[in-house]
């Protein structure tokens, strides 16, 4: 132990957090973004059809048909009526066994129009979208899965030892709890890094511990496979069984499939009007059919499914509490992080969360550097202190203006480009490499400066070059027809542009003075002079 | 418009806990000292006030969905003042550097 227990936290804090911060806050910027993957999504693909609501019986009959044309033989249908922003078109799934002599089991998933029952048309621009921006928080992008998973739940275990140990240091937490000293050098960004932290605290708790959950099977999977007596095949059906999946083998003897109305109106009648999500029907067209509906989530994700005869309609499963409780406390968790359930006003409140926590981090990164600056003032840099603050510039403004980049790649990659979705990431990682060297090259606040400037033109650029690239999805267009999918995502980037605009008109302010004005500040007893002239 | 209420609740409720501080009040209040009574009463009411945003969140989107929503509104609100004890703290320097 380092001095007292709180000595001991501090170094913890400091260390982990500065050691992996970069990749935290990559991990934080693109999850935050994800809170409006659809929205993402549909600016990215203006082309394709505007989702169209339609009644759960609608939808499933559409499904249906279509299934019925295209996947049969399958052994299971899956039909996902559209849900608002979520689910925007209704989808269809069907699985085709392996055949005994060998082959592959064959899958067919499709989008459907609403209006036509058609498969809605593959936009003109190939584009990763806001998904893959939102997995990239997950995933990593270029590494392999399972290392991706095993880094980032060690990573998600380092933020919550450091959320943790950030409580036990901060000694006036309820003092202190609506302090910001402005203009104060080191002060202020400490004050900064724990304004953040504190405000938006049970939101960072949440986001940490139940990213954890999601990687509790990467990293406990002895807890499932001892449960198996280590037999791994059977430890692999632990998710099916756990959230009570239903299993029937086909009986091969053909029966006609009920119809699916009376289906619904007795599912409508247990969990009332307006209350069913999906639909999922095993073995169509055999004496074994069954039909499965699954209820709407909420916030909290516990499933919740009736089973039906699929021949006869009778109810064979109408229960609600098949889950165990620990299967109900991680679906809470997991349902809190996503925040699917979240309509407009929550959504935009979990990206202010989500944004506060990307600040958290940053401002923890820099003040890093602000102490030590401040505290040998006589010292040249040495090159850990230049490496740790060329790693702040290019991640903290940086990663932003590699996002920018993939956005305009988006709308300015020729559209018949091979790859062409690859290559938006491609852009998006060269421009993150390029700012994060450009540091390198100079001073540490015309860096700073000059990468913010760039920020905002970058983003500044989005809504200008939508102009030039699309003819309806600008804000020109959205605008005046009240598309706020698409105006909100152009407004976005003009008020990022502001931030960056405000950000590097005051790092333009900022004189970083010589030592002697520190001395002299400090021969004045001038303490908040000597603080800043360094920070 | 719930949320907006909660938010509006919590803003105030933040704002008196805020005053109910020695050094905020010195910021806003130059001069004026709360009794130790009156400060119970300014903070009490400021935590009641935050227990009524819950309440009104909660009993229009329930427990779940009204809670997480609380948490954000708390968010936003707590950062206000915070921002607010600044704006202030900066333009009672830049008075008194002007009296100066």
């Amino acid at each position: 132990m380092i001095g007292s227990f709180r000595q001991s936290m501090t170094w913890l804090h400091t260390w982990a957090g500065l050691v992996v911060c970069w990749i935290l806050y990559f991990m934080f910027v693109t999850g935050t973004v994800g809170y409006f993957y659809t929205e993402i999504d549909r600016w990215m693909q203006p082309d394709r059809p505007v989702a169209m609501d339609a009644s759960f019986s609608e939808a499933v009959a559409v499904g249906r048909a279509h299934l019925e044309r295209e996947g049969a033989g399958a052994d299971r249908w899956f039909i996902n009526p559209p849900r608002g922003r979520e689910i925007p078109h209704l989808r269809t799934f069907w699985q085709k066994p392996a055949a005994e002599d060998g082959g592959d089991i064959q899958r067919g998933n499709d989008e459907l129009d609403m209006r036509t029952g058609e498969t809605v048309p593959e936009s003109v621009r190939e584009t990763g979208g806001g998904q893959t921006l939102y997995r990239m928080h997950y995933i990593l992008h270029y590494l392999n899965r399972d290392i991706a998973y095993r880094l980032v739940g060690i990573l998600t275990l380092i933020m919550f030892i450091g959320m943790v140990t950030g409580i036990v240091v901060h000694k006036k937490i309820f003092k202190d709890f609506f302090t910001f000293r402005f203009a104060k050098g080191q002060r202020s960004w400490l004050d900064m890094h724990n304004l953040f932290s504190v405000t938006s605290l049970p939101f960072q708790l949440m986001i940490t511990y139940s990213g954890l959950i999601f990687m509790v099977t990467t990293w406990m999977p002895l807890v499932a496979i001892g449960s198996y007596n280590f037999d791994t095949e059977k430890a692999a059906e632990v998710i099916s069984e756990a959230t009570g999946e239903v299993s029937i083998e086909a009986a091969g003897v053909p029966a006609e499939l009920v119809a699916f109305e009376p289906v619904i109106a007795r599912a409508e009648q247990a969990w009332g009007d307006d209350s069913l999500m999906r639909m999922e029907v095993r073995h169509p067209g055999d004496a074994n059919a069954r039909i499965i509906v699954y209820r709407k989530e909420n916030a909290s994700r516990v499933p919740a499914r009736m089973v039906f005869d699929g021949v006869s309609g009778e109810v064979l499963d109408g229960r609600t509490d098949y889950v165990s409780t620990p299967i109900v406390v991680a679906a809470t968790f997991l349902g809190l992080h996503e925040g699917l359930f979240a309509g407009p006003v929550l959504r935009w409140l979990y990206f202010l969360s989500g944004l506060l926590g990307t600040a958290m981090i940053a401002t923890g990164a820099i003040y890093w550097t602000a102490k030590r600056r401040n505290k040998n003032p006589d010292e040249p840099e040495g090159r850990g202190f230049r490496f740790v603050e060329c790693l702040n510039i290019g991640t903290v403004v940086g990663l932003p203006i590699g996002i920018a980049a993939y956005f305009l790649a988006n709308r300015l990659l020729p559209l018949g480009m091979e790859n062409r979705a690859e290559w938006e990431v491609h852009v998006m990682f060269i421009v993150w490499g390029l700012t994060l060297l450009y540091p390198v090259l100079r001073s540490r606040v015309e860096a700073w400066r000059e990468q913010a400037w760039l920020a905002a033109a970058a983003f500044a650029a989005i809504p200008v070059v939508n102009v030039l690239t699309t003819d309806n999805a600008h804000l020109l267009v959205t605008l005046p027809a009240g598309d706020w999918v698409l105006a909100g995502f152009d407004l976005t980037a003009i008020a990022a542009a502001v931030l960056f605009v405000v950000a590097a008109l005051l790092i333009g302010r900022y004189r970083p003075r010589s030592h002697q004005s520190v001395e002299a500040a400090a021969e004045r007893g001038d303490a908040t002079a000597q603080s800043s002239a360094v920070a | 418009m719930t949320t907006v209420g909660s938010f509006a609740l919590s803003l105030i409720g933040f704002a008196l806990i805020n005053l109910s501080m020695r050094k905020h009040m010195k910021q806003w209040r130059p001069g004026s000292e709360l009794s130790n009574g009156a400060v119970w009463v300014v903070r009490t009411l400021g935590y009641l006030l935050l227990l009524a945003a819950a309440v009104v969140l909660v009993r229009t989107d329930g427990l779940s969905v009204g809670l997480t929503t609380y948490c954000g509104v708390l968010t936003v609100a707590a950062f206000g003042i915070a921002l607010a004890n600044s704006i202030r703290a900066t333009r009672l320097k830049r008075d008194r550097k002007g009296r100066a």
